[in-house]
């Protein structure tokens, strides 16, 4: 009995801690989408309220639409996690191979280098990037925020760890049933490492639309910039007085990834935590 | 020292009850195995005893005291487990003697940096190696008590969960498979260091394995257990030739016992297909029961084909161990299997195909039930006859 | 078997492992050359520009020597980029890992809406972050911030969390918390899971049976190697915090929230000081290899087990 009521009180305490939590974590988006249905009149009264009176949504969605291309800002955005995820695994799944299951000479200074590019913040290769992209004429483009992008360290290794833990004796199969060894990475190696291919390409799309760094310095032209960069335009074009708008676009430019998070939970975090723990 | 008794303990997991009402009384010094197949309740059984698990009905005593209110700490009992459960992160010299630390040093002394200036602290400190010391030399652990569990062999990280298990003297000691994660030799290289550790520490010994050799070789007495019952609890020579039921008669014994169907004829005779054998039966027969009839491998002899008695069984395979053969045979039915085992020189007489007859004296049959109970036959001595051609 | 391989056959064998070599380069050709052009070249190309005096756009410039971290270490605004960096990773690591284990002990205490919890914590690491920082800007805003209207009617007088210098940089901190908060929480789970059952209950009959004493003989050792990654990935990514400072202050006001990565932005490009930018970046890439070193050689011995 007294376990029982003991039991009951710490299961109280629990939520009572994680509740309180939740509502800081949970606070910035709630207020967001608040002052998104918000009318301006309403946004600035003194009283505290998270559900406006006179719904007024539908006008500072329309608002975030019209003010700035967001729809052209959040195409941009799709078009350059895609053209990123899809060239670094294109490049990064057979040198993973080899790195993992090849023996050749040089192979472990590759790797070195694959370790010492794991180390390198992207930031720090902001300043060359952009003077070899001022000189082959490719800033201000998409080019210039896929470029960057196409080799993926992280990728490569995190392949070669998954590639490492799969079965030679399946590559000699696959040799022997007449497999070329580019075939053997797309029809053997990747699919038998399906969990990190899904883990990286999360990672990578979910950092690539989230960034601001690289469209700041490589996007002048309106029309290009990414969502994140885009909002920051949004912003400092508004210059404060029309909040519900703003929070709209916010909205709608945060929604995509938590969508896909909410809808995919476990993949998200078992890629998050795959990647991790390796 | 102490007796550990179970009295009608009960566990229900999610609805299916994996102890029913399961009473055990292990006395004081014994070593008492309780052996089965994997999912039978042998480890749930230990793990209450231990405290770990709370049962849902039913009783622990230890030293003729209650304990069912009892934390594990208290209970003075210690536990080797199967994966050995040593703290990677310690040295075997830390792992020994966390349960000396947490119950000589109070909480103060136990703070890392200024636990060692609480008084008191060092002069506790001391004792506590000496006594980890002792227990490493008893167990030849001394060179290695400075390593990680990592930096040992499967064998010497066992002897630290021993000695951890040691260490603090306690009445009982719990043991959850703890060889099965070891290679064939050291296993019974341990089985050994494991009695020699219960002769010398004559404490109560409760040992959990599902490997009937292990149960065999180092026990008082051993519980074979099924589905959450114990089928029968007697020494290991007991248990082995005179199985209470057909459950334990199969468990126990390696080559499997052999079992032949049976039918009891008008004459009160049990017919073995083309043999007939009288006067082994229980009073509570009645003709036309089916029964089973048990057989270990080394009560079956070798006969030649024309010899006068015996089931007639075509070999099919012969297994030859060295010392001992083990000849394969199927009996005239084509179905049933039967082992039986031969001396070398017999098997070499022998082989694939080759027509045999297997004799045995009636007093080694065992007789069960359609439902798998012993059927005795006590008062009755055996005659065997053949009928017929 | 004696010694029957001839020459010929040498050579053929050669020929095989020749091939197999062409066949591997072929494989890993495209990354290496993507990641000397890409990567390990313009990483030695900062090293390269920063003893220049060169400004973007300018037709010449001329090797300086260490004229420019000369100047860094005379930059006042630099120096509080610097020590407000230091200060912003200081506080920021700790909490975020001992927050992250805190609700990672208390989601994985019981069963009840794990799921939920865990997924409310995570939200912040998916959000984009400068979407995320103007919706902190709406909550902390004077006139119509949610915690702003809070403290004043909490009775807590105003407060100006963004604009005054003594709480800027105490505002990002929590902003970084927040923003971290679920990764650790999400790795400290997994490593919760890891841990056998077989070591609690070894460690309860050890008489471990307090639960500060399981959390220190038992959980936090052998959360050992996953504390140590976080300790590396979120001091990462601490100092490499730039969203907030540039769609929030700017780095103002008074550079109390200018972090290092901002200012190296607006020098390299917004004032185009390219030298002097690539300098900076020197420091910074020299501060995360000796934290990643630091961190390896300090923490490694302690946390591997196995």
């Amino acid at each position: 009995m007294i376990a029982a009521r003991a039991h009951h009180g710490s299961a109280a305490l629990r939520h009572v801690v994680l509740i309180a939590s939740s509502l800081f974590i949970l606070m910035p988006f709630v207020w967001m989408v608040s002052l998104s249905i918000k009318s301006p009149q309403e946004a600035f009264q003194q009283t505290i309220s998270l559900i406006p009176s006179v719904f007024y949504g539908h006008e500072n969605y329309q608002r975030a639409f019209v003010d700035v291309p967001l729809l052209r800002f959040m195409g941009n955005g799709l078009l350059i996690c895609i053209s990123v995820l899809v060239i670094q695994l294109a490049i990064a799944a057979p040198s993973a191979y080899a790195l993992a299951k090849l023996e050749f000479r040089g192979r472990d200074a590759i790797f070195a280098m694959v370790l010492v590019g794991l180390l390198i913040p992207h930031q720090v290769l902001a300043i060359p990037l952009f003077i070899l992209f001022n000189k082959i004429g490719i800033l201000n483009s998409y080019a210039s925020l896929i470029l960057p992008g196409v080799i993926s360290p992280f990728g490569i290794f995190l392949l070669r760890q998954f590639f490492k833990a799969v079965p030679d004796d399946l590559i000699h199969a696959a040799r022997l049933d007449g497999l070329s060894e580019l075939s053997i990475v797309w029809r053997i190696m990747v699919p038998s490492s399906m969990s990190a291919v899904i883990a990286f390409s999360i990672l990578s799309v979910v950092s690539r639309w989230n960034d601001l760094f690289l469209p700041l310095i490589f996007i002048q032209d309106q029309q290009l910039l990414t969502p994140p960069a885009g909002i920051m335009l949004f912003r400092s074009e508004e210059a404060g007085n029309s909040y519900g708008p703003l929070m709209a676009a916010a909205t709608l430019i945060v929604a995509p990834l938590l969508i896909a998070f909410l809808i995919a939970q476990r993949r998200f975090i078992e890629g998050l935590t795959v990647s991790g723990l390796k | 020292m102490a007796n550990v008794s179970a009295t009608d303990i009960t566990k229900i997991f999610g609805g299916t009850s994996v102890l029913n009402s399961v009473s055990l009384d292990v006395r004081d010094g014994e070593f008492l195995t309780l052996v089965g197949p994997s999912g039978c309740g042998k480890s749930t059984l230990l793990r209450i005893i231990a405290g770990l698990e709370r049962q849902n009905f039913g009783s622990i005593a230890i030293d003729g005291k209650a304990v069912d209110a009892v934390r594990p700490k208290m209970r003075n009992v210690a536990m080797v487990f199967q994966s050995y459960a040593l703290y990677p992160y310690m040295t075997a010299e830390e792992n020994i003697a966390l349960p000396l630390v947490m119950r000589k040093l109070t909480a103060w002394q136990r703070l890392p940096l200024i636990g060692s200036w609480m008084p008191g602290a060092r002069a506790r400190r001391a004792e506590i190696a000496r006594e980890v010391q002792d227990v490493a030399n008893a167990l030849g652990l001394g060179p290695l008590l400075s390593r990680k569990p990592s930096q040992m062999s499967g064998g010497q990280r066992q002897r630290v969960a021993l000695g951890r298990a040691m260490v603090r003297h306690p009445d009982v000691f719990l043991m959850d498979e703890p060889l099965s994660n070891l290679d064939a030799k050291l296993r019974v290289q341990m089985r050994e260091e494991i009695t020699g550790l219960h002769r010398r520490l004559g404490a109560t010994f409760i040992y959990v394995t599902h490997d009937q050799a292990e149960a065999m070789t180092m026990s008082d007495r051993v519980a074979v257990m099924k589905s959450g019952d114990i089928l029968q609890l007697a020494s290991p020579q007991q248990v082995y030739s005179d199985p209470e039921n057909i459950e334990v008669a199969k468990f126990i014994g390696s080559p499997q016992i052999n079992l032949i169907p049976s039918i009891v004829n008008e004459k009160a005779e049990l017919e073995i297909f083309d043999m007939k054998v009288a006067g082994i039966l229980p009073a509570s027969i009645r003709p036309g029961m089916s029964v089973t009839i048990g057989l270990r491998p080394e009560a079956l002899k070798l006969a030649l084909d024309d010899s006068s008695d015996g089931l007639l069984a075509h070999v099919t395979y012969v297994e030859s161990l060295g010392s001992d053969s083990y000849i394969h045979a199927k009996l005239v039915d084509r179905t049933t299997a039967v082992i039986a085992r031969a001396t070398p020189a017999e098997a070499a007489t022998i082989g694939n195909g080759t027509r045999v007859r297997l004799r045995f004296s009636p007093k080694e049959a065992l007789i069960f039930s359609d439902n798998g109970e012993r059927l005795r036959s006590n008062n009755c001595l055996p005659i065997l006859r053949k009928v017929g051609g | 078997m004696m010694a029957i391989s001839t020459f010929s056959n040498q050579r053929a064998l050669q020929k095989y492992n020749t091939r197999d070599t062409i066949s591997a380069y072929a494989l890993v050709g495209p990354s290496l050359v993507l990641l000397i052009c890409l990567l390990i070249g313009p990483s030695l190309a900062v090293f390269a520009i920063s003893v220049t005096n060169w400004q973007f756009g300018a037709q010449s410039f001329s090797f300086i020597g260490l004229q420019n971290f000369r100047e860094l270490f005379d930059d006042r605004v630099f120096l509080s980029s610097l020590s407000n960096t230091f200060i912003y990773v200081a506080v920021v690591v700790p909490s975020v890992l001992g927050l992250g284990l805190f609700v990672a002990l208390a989601i994985e205490s019981r069963k009840e809406f794990q799921a939920f919890y865990r997924a409310v914590h995570f939200l912040p690491v998916m959000a984009t972050l400068a979407a995320m920082a103007i919706a902190w800007e709406a909550l902390l805003h004077p006139t119509i911030g949610l915690v702003t209207r809070l403290a004043v009617q909490l009775g807590l007088g105003s407060w100006n969390f963004l604009h005054d210098p003594r709480l800027v940089l105490a505002t990002l901190c929590v902003i970084g918390v927040w923003q971290h908060l679920g990764y650790a929480m999400v790795l400290f789970l997994a490593g919760l899971k890891a841990i056998p059952s077989d070591l609690y209950q070894a460690a309860e009959i050890d008489g471990v049976d307090h639960p500060l004493d399981r959390l220190r003989y038992v959980t936090l050792p052998m959360l050992g190697p996953v504390i140590m990654f976080l300790l590396i990935v979120i001091t990462l990514k601490a100092l490499e915090t730039f969203d907030t400072v540039a769609v929030l202050t700017q780095g103002g006001p008074e550079n109390a929230s200018e972090l290092l990565l901002h200012t190296l932005y607006v020098e390299s490009f917004q004032f185009f000081r390219t030298g002097y930018g690539a300098a900076m970046t020197v420091v910074f890439l020299l501060i995360v290899i000796a934290i990643i070193f630091l961190q390896a050689k300090v923490l490694d011995k302690r946390v591997h087990y196995s």
